[in-house]
């Protein structure tokens, strides 16, 4: 009886997210390094950069890329914006792209591992044992499912990786390496 | 004349058939309001695109649900959806499977640039492209619509998201949704679906909306737009109106009527010459103009006291001569008669003369109506009416005032006139005239106040200022319309509009397509170039479709959007906010080649401003040909007919300038209309110096219903017709009562 108790709790709903939750380190602000490589399609070899990201709860993502060349992505509740040097390259703003709310959350949920807001978007399989959990989300809204297949999530106490399978064939990887978590 | 019962007796019968055809298969009702305005023959083309644009709209209702978050307005607006059930209404949504728009647009990209882009792919060195189609790259989520030997900075999703900025609207599911700093939106699209608005004095759609809203939680605000809304609302307060008109003329009539002869018989022979009236004067403008316009049957309604007159007539003279028999007496009267109904009909082709729809069908009514009331009593009362018509106390106590009624001397009568006309200086001096458009409407405020809320959250475009275009092709009305729009983007920075309409917004001339692609092609070249060591083919991979043409566009999901905005011959831009002060910067756009500027609401005033000022200077004419008609029959009297009339006119807009209304065009077509009854009063006096006062007596039974119709009309909310109704409530009164004073005295 208690048997069937736990099975029905496991494959009940959110189960996985609740179970990641509890790996993660709850922290306000997750900062550290990233690499990322980038297969385009028609290049050669995959695109990599490299660089600083902090993710601050409640207020978004910092992304600066500092190889090849540097350049700095603010992505914030209200905006998206993006510089190099003091040159603005592009700046998306919610009240007149209210799609970048949906950006905005994606980005910071993905770098969080926050499960719980991504499973407005996607549905998720995966696992979580002894070492680490690992999740493969699919989208679930018409505008997503035009661009990613899939994206997988690998981590421990924080998230160490995002793979991110888009239906034009393109794919990345993001290698994260968190310094710190306070 | 032997022959004219029986003439009339058919005529009578087709219009009764017509009558029962009319009602039982639902009397075409116009309550388009763009019908009541003015059509200025100079600018037909103004009055093609506005029909053009009405007709888009004139079915379409949109409900605006507010509500503090997004998940609460997508609740609600779910709910309303669900609640709202009316067979009347069919709710649009986007087909969720439809080609999505970037898919339609995408075989034309190379030719697609906004003007911001083109700006900056102009200002920008190829090595900062080039770095630019790496960072866009190297960007986390940074997904692409276009492969990158397509279009290496994907400048297509660019233009997208920049185009996209002309509505704030996004679908999300079958809603549309936007934010403003008001909450979050969800918009509601219906179309209203059947025919002509029903005349019962319910406001089904208003009552259906309020219903489905009932049960929403408070903190989310409902707010319907859209013309049906407006039309229902006139439809509604013209049934009203048309009661207490009609109703109320009826009853004054039959009250007088009963006083006066106390006897069913010229009661009913009475309300036959109206019924005969009021529904030949319907038959023939239903005939003549397809559909009956809500403002002819509140002001048509007044018809019913003023087509008793000839009845009245009739009856007083019978039971003042009750020795003659009616056919005796109708070959004594009928001149006088005849001549009686041709000036009111005349005052009433005067209103004609204004090029105002609504009031030429008032005029076409009226006159009909007299008229067949007229005939009706010429033809029928002498055989209905036999036996004799009995003289009653009221009747002789009425007919002897007139010998008390103070007749005054030359003297007296320079110093009655020198008096009023102080008083009426003094009136006029505090007149104010105002030629504005809303005189034409009094729509509820609540529906006035929703509608600009709506309009100013979505952002719709202004339907009383556009621009119209015109060019002997395609190609001609594309860049004129560039032309014009380049211009226009450099007021928007000012806040003189918040933008525009435009067709060449998606489809740019072939001119601009092939210097847009030219710098597509280039970029793209340069950046591919530039990165051919890294790309395993730096070959760019083109598109070969031709340039994209106002067609294709039309047959996209654009084209609902853009249908309207381009008809055979020009195209309208629309502008969205322009601020009164954006107006002369505006107009002295209209003078680019092909451009005009349109100011309906300009325009209108200053239509109306035109005919306040020329119908009043024509009426010293009105005044001196009626002169010369009295002369010509009353000689050196004449003065002593027309004298009431003119002293009662200035009287009665005095009475306006003392109430503080402001003077509009149609207190002065009122005028006309007193002048053309007035002139009957003195007539009828001079003609009768020496009778024992039945001319007094018609009179004085004729007046009292007259005005009784025509004060009820001044409670109409329509502006116009509240004109109307003051003027000639006041004027009637004061014609009545002064006709003795002037009237020669009998002996």
């Amino acid at each position: 009886m208690i048997h069937l108790l736990l099975l029905l709790a496991l494959a009940a709903p959110g189960d996985l997210a609740s179970q990641v939750k509890a790996r993660l380190h709850e922290a306000q602000v997750i900062s550290g390094t990233f690499e990322q490589g980038k297969q385009v399609k028609g290049f050669k070899r995959p695109l990599k950069s490299s660089g600083t990201y902090t993710v601050t709860k409640g207020e978004g993502v910092q992304w600066n890329t500092l190889k090849p060349f540097p350049s700095e992505l603010t992505v914030r509740a209200g905006d998206i914006t993006s510089k190099q040097g003091d040159k603005e390259v592009f700046k998306l703003d919610a009240k007149t792209e209210p799609t970048v709310r949906v950006i905005t959350q994606l980005l910071f949920s993905l770098l969080a591992g926050d499960l719980g807001a991504l499973s407005e978007h996607f549905t998720s399989t995966g696992e979580v044992t002894a070492k680490g959990w690992h999740i493969e989300l699919t989208p679930k809204s018409d505008g997503l499912k035009k661009v990613f297949a899939r994206i997988t999530l690998q981590g421990d106490d924080s998230v160490r990786e995002v793979r991110l399978q888009e239906i034009s064939g393109d794919s990345t990887l993001i290698t994260l390496s968190p310094a710190e978590a306070k | 004349m032997s022959r004219l019962p029986l003439l009339w007796t058919l005529i009578g019968a087709l219009v009764l058939a017509h009558q029962s055809f009319l009602w039982t298969t639902g009397l075409p009702i116009e309550t388009d309001l763009l019908t009541l305005l003015p059509s200025d023959t100079r600018d037909t083309a103004a009055e093609e695109v506005l029909h053009h644009l009405s007709e888009e709209t004139s079915r379409n209702l949109v409900v605006l649900i507010t509500a503090p978050t997004k998940a609460e307005a997508l609740a609600s607006a779910t709910q309303f959806a669900s609640q709202l059930e009316s067979p009347k209404l069919a709710r649009l949504t986007s087909n969720p499977n439809a080609t999505s728009l970037p898919d339609q647009l995408a075989p034309w990209r190379e030719y697609l640039l906004t003007r911001n882009q083109v700006d900056r792919l102009t200002a920008t060195t190829p090595q900062d492209l080039t770095q630019r189609a790496i960072l866009q790259l190297q960007q986390p989520l940074g997904a692409r619509l276009t492969d990158f030997r397509e279009d290496p900075l994907d400048l297509y999703s660019e233009y997208l998201r920049e185009r996209a900025q002309v509505t704030k609207l996004r679908p999300e599911g079958d809603h549309l949704v936007f934010e403003t700093t008001a909450g979050h939106h969800v918009l509601l699209r219906y179309k209203v679906l059947g025919g002509a608005f029903s005349l019962d004095g319910v406001a089904h759609l208003a009552t259906a909306l309020t219903t489905a809203k009932r049960d929403l939680p408070s903190t989310t605000e409902v707010l319907p737009a859209g013309v049906p809304l407006f039309a229902e609302a006139a439809a509604v307060q013209a049934n009203a109106e048309v009661s207490t008109v009609g109703f109320g003329s009826l009853a004054a009539i039959l009250l007088v009527m009963w006083l006066a002869f106390r006897s069913p018989r010229p009661l009913l022979l009475v309300v036959l010459s109206v019924g005969m009236g009021v529904a030949a004067g319907l038959s023939v403008c239903v005939l003549v103009f397809g559909k009956v316009h809500l403002m002819t049957l509140v002001f048509g309604a007044s018809l019913v006291g003023v087509a008793e007159d000839y009845g009245i007539h009739y009856f007083a003279s019978r039971q003042a001569e009750p020795n003659l028999s009616p056919r005796e007496l109708l070959t004594h009267h009928t001149p006088g008669l005849f001549l009686a109904m041709l000036t009111s009909v005349a005052g009433y082709v005067m209103l004609a003369l204004a090029p105002f729809p609504g009031l030429r069908q008032v005029a076409l009514f009226s006159s009909v109506g007299l008229a067949a009331a007229f005939l009706t009593v010429l033809a029928w009362f002498p055989f209905f009416d036999r036996g004799v018509v009995k003289p009653t106390r009221f009747a002789a106590a009425w007919a002897a005032t007139r010998s008390r009624w103070p007749s005054l001397s030359l003297k007296q009568l320079a110093i009655a006139v020198l008096c009023s006309s102080l008083v009426t200086a003094w009136g006029f001096s505090r007149l104010h005239a105002q030629d504005d458009i809303r005189a034409l409407q009094a729509s509820p405020q609540a529906l006035i106040d929703a509608q600009r809320t709506v309009a100013e959250r979505i952002g719709l475009p202004s339907p009383a200022q556009f621009f119209i275009v015109r060019g002997a092709t395609e190609a001609e009305r594309l860049e004129r319309e560039e032309h014009l729009t380049t211009q226009l983007d450099a007021l928007v920075p000012g806040k003189l509009l918040t933008g525009y309409d435009a067709v060449s917004n998606w489809v740019p001339s072939p001119e601009r397509q092939r210097r847009q692609h030219e710098l597509f092609d280039t970029t793209r070249q340069s950046i591919l170039t530039a990165l051919a060591d890294e790309l395993e083919d730096p070959t760019p991979v083109t598109l070969a479709t031709p340039p994209l043409t106002v067609d294709d566009v039309l047959a996209t999901q654009l084209g609902d959007a853009l249908r309207p905005l381009w008809m055979k011959d020009a195209s309208v831009v629309l502008l969205h906010a322009p601020t009164k002060e954006s107006l002369p910067t505006l107009a002295a756009l209209g003078s680019l080649p092909g451009v005009r500027f349109v100011d309906r609401t300009g325009d209108i005033s200053a239509l109306m401003q035109r005919w306040r000022i020329g119908m009043s200077q024509l009426m010293f004419a009105g005044y001196a040909v009626i002169f010369a008609a009295l002369s010509w029959r009353f000689r050196g009297r004449a003065w002593r007919a027309l004298l009431p009339t003119a002293v009662a006119s200035g009287l009665a807009l005095a009475t306006v300038g003392f109430l503080g209304e402001p003077l509009t065009l149609f207190h002065i077509l009122a005028l006309w209309l007193l002048l053309g009854m007035g002139v009957d009063y003195g007539i009828f006096l001079i003609e009768h110096p020496a009778d024992g006062g039945e001319a007094w007596l018609a009179i004085g039974l004729g007046a009292v219903s007259t005005l009784l119709s025509f004060g009820l009309l001044a409670v109409s909310s329509t502006p116009a017709i509240h004109a109307f109704g003051i003027t000639l409530g006041v004027g009637v009164t004061l014609v009545w009562l002064l006709s003795p004073l002037s009237a020669p005295r009998g002996t």
